[in-house]
């Protein structure tokens, strides 16, 4: 049990009550540069959902424009049914919103127990709590366990995945952002890392994931939105959208 | 003859190599899109061409002249032009000055000087839309007009073959189009185009040839339809759980 909140995971229930995340006309970009164009989609609680498309089309801006590392230029966030769209990354955290960002982004220079503990910094409940939560993601990840004392930029990038995932678990998160899992990283790397986020996923967090391998996304995830120059392309069920044609030409334009 | 011959080409950065033993050839009048999942070696490769950047192994010819070896600005005044994913204007200068820097010192022979210059950077300016704000200060320019100066300053060169990389960034959908139109009007004057575009729709649109990277290798070169259907593509556009469905026809 990693992170849950008691909720039960799994299928996702899209009946009853508003989701926990939902994205409405999200515009967001760099500089002068415009990369996501009236984004809307929504995320229930208890569900797994897949992000993909092509690289350059704008899913982790999407990521980052959802944890507040970025702004939004139009449109509106809510989660649990509250407007975030203005609110700051780390309030967002606060609320049980946490980023696993690309290319993992652990404190190097901090040993791995420091950065999970970095992931817990926003809490206020009680010191044994975060304790439990921090034994719990040691269980989860027994490379980890092993490797509690070394510092996180020694690790292996596989390692390093575990530590940021872990350091997401220590907020206490509703929702999980995951961006590319799979980056550079070996394929059994990979699998293991992908059975870790089933598990926490059943656990009851729900879970948001970016990731480039189709299959690999659309295998943990129940739906999943394409999304293609900015926009959101293509969205189905993950049997409908491993089936459909269109999901090819979504990435390859033809 | 083809007009650009890159033969067993490869560049390393360090042990990594970024292009590895790539060959292919470009016919004079080709638009020829490069396509490629991150770090491909895209940019890399129009880099060796235009010789920003040495190759480590192989040989490039431009009209059957060996470039490999020459300094880039030897190669833009034979005849290469290139644009560049994050633009860099002449920040002193007008829309116009800076288009006319181009056929000053881009232009085969030397380059034209100042009025001739001016004149060419005027027709080039109307060309791509941008005629109305030719007196414009190049900071006051949105990032869609700010590609259009790019391409501009490529074109006031007069290039026979030009090197566009992500023109079409941050463009919305009206401007994706625009910008497609365009290169196909450029293509028609007669100038041979290799354009890197990860808008999928378009650069399958206007291109004739495809080729694509994985890895710094070629892995696929055709028809763009015949591109997207290859099996090498799928796998590494959609990964190779995705492929390997495909092919058990799932």
């Amino acid at each position: 049990m990693v992170g849950g909140h008691g909720t039960s995971g799994g299928a996702s229930s899209a009946g009853g009550g508003a989701p926990l995340l939902a994205v409405e006309g999200l515009d967001a970009g760099y500089g002068d540069v415009q990369v996501l164009w009236g984004v809307t989609l929504s995320v229930n609680r208890g569900e797994a959902v897949a992000l993909i498309g092509s690289n350059g089309a704008g899913k982790t801006t999407l990521l980052r424009a959802i944890s507040g590392t970025i702004p939004a230029r139009g449109g509106r966030l809510t989660f649990e049914g509250e407007d975030i769209t203005g609110l700051q990354p780390d309030r967002r955290v606060a609320r049980g919103l946490a980023h696993v960002p690309e290319g993992r982004q652990v404190f190097n220079g901090m040993t791995v127990r420091e950065n999970l503990r970095m992931g817990a910094y926003t809490r206020r409940d009680a010191r044994d709590e975060v304790r439990a939560d921090l034994d719990r993601v040691l269980a989860l990840f027994p490379a980890l366990a092993e490797r509690q004392t070394q510092l996180a930029g020694t690790l292996s990038g596989g390692e390093q995945q575990m530590v940021a995932i872990g350091r997401g678990l220590m907020g206490r998160p509703e929702l999980l952002l995951i961006d590319e899992l799979s980056l550079g990283l070996a394929p059994v790397v990979v699998e293991r890392l992908m059975a870790a986020v089933r598990e926490v996923h059943s656990a009851g967090t729900t879970i948001l994931l970016v990731e480039q391998d189709v299959q690999a996304a659309l295998e943990i995830a129940g739906r999943g939105y394409v999304i293609a120059h900015g926009r959101v392309a293509l969205q189905g069920s993950s049997e409908g959208l491993l089936r459909s044609e269109e999901i090819r030409s979504a990435y390859l334009g033809i | 003859m083809a007009l650009l011959e890159v033969e067993g080409v490869t560049r390393r950065f360090g042990g990594l190599p970024a292009v590895e033993d790539l060959s292919f050839a470009v016919p004079g009048g080709e638009i020829l899109g490069i396509i490629g999942p991150n770090g491909a070696g895209k940019t890399t490769l129009l880099n060796l061409i235009s010789a920003l950047l040495p190759v480590t192994a192989g040989t490039i010819r431009f009209r059957g002249r060996t470039t490999t070896g020459l300094a880039p600005h030897v190669i833009a005044g034979m005849g290469v032009a290139r644009t560049f994913q994050i633009v860099k204007p002449l920040r002193g200068l007008s829309v116009r000055e800076n288009v006319a820097v181009g056929a000053m010192f881009g232009q085969r022979d030397g380059g034209l000087p100042t009025r001739a210059a001016r004149a060419v950077a005027d027709e080039v300016l109307d060309f791509v839309g941008l005629g109305p704000r030719a007196a414009a200060p190049v900071t006051t320019l949105t990032i869609a007009d700010r590609k259009r100066l790019e391409l501009a300053r490529a074109l006031a060169m007069e290039p026979g073959l030009l090197l566009l990389d992500e023109v079409m960034a941050g463009l919305n959908a009206k401007e994706v189009e625009w910008a497609m139109g365009l290169i196909q009007q450029v293509n028609r004057r007669g100038i041979t185009i290799l354009v890197i575009e990860h808008v999928m729709k378009a650069i399958m649109g206007i291109s004739h040839r495809i080729l694509v990277l994985h890895h710094g290798r070629r892995i696929a070169l055709g028809a763009p339809r015949d591109v997207a259907a290859d099996p090498q593509v799928i796998e590494a556009y959609l990964g190779t759980g995705y492929a390997a469905r495909q092919r058990a026809g799932a």
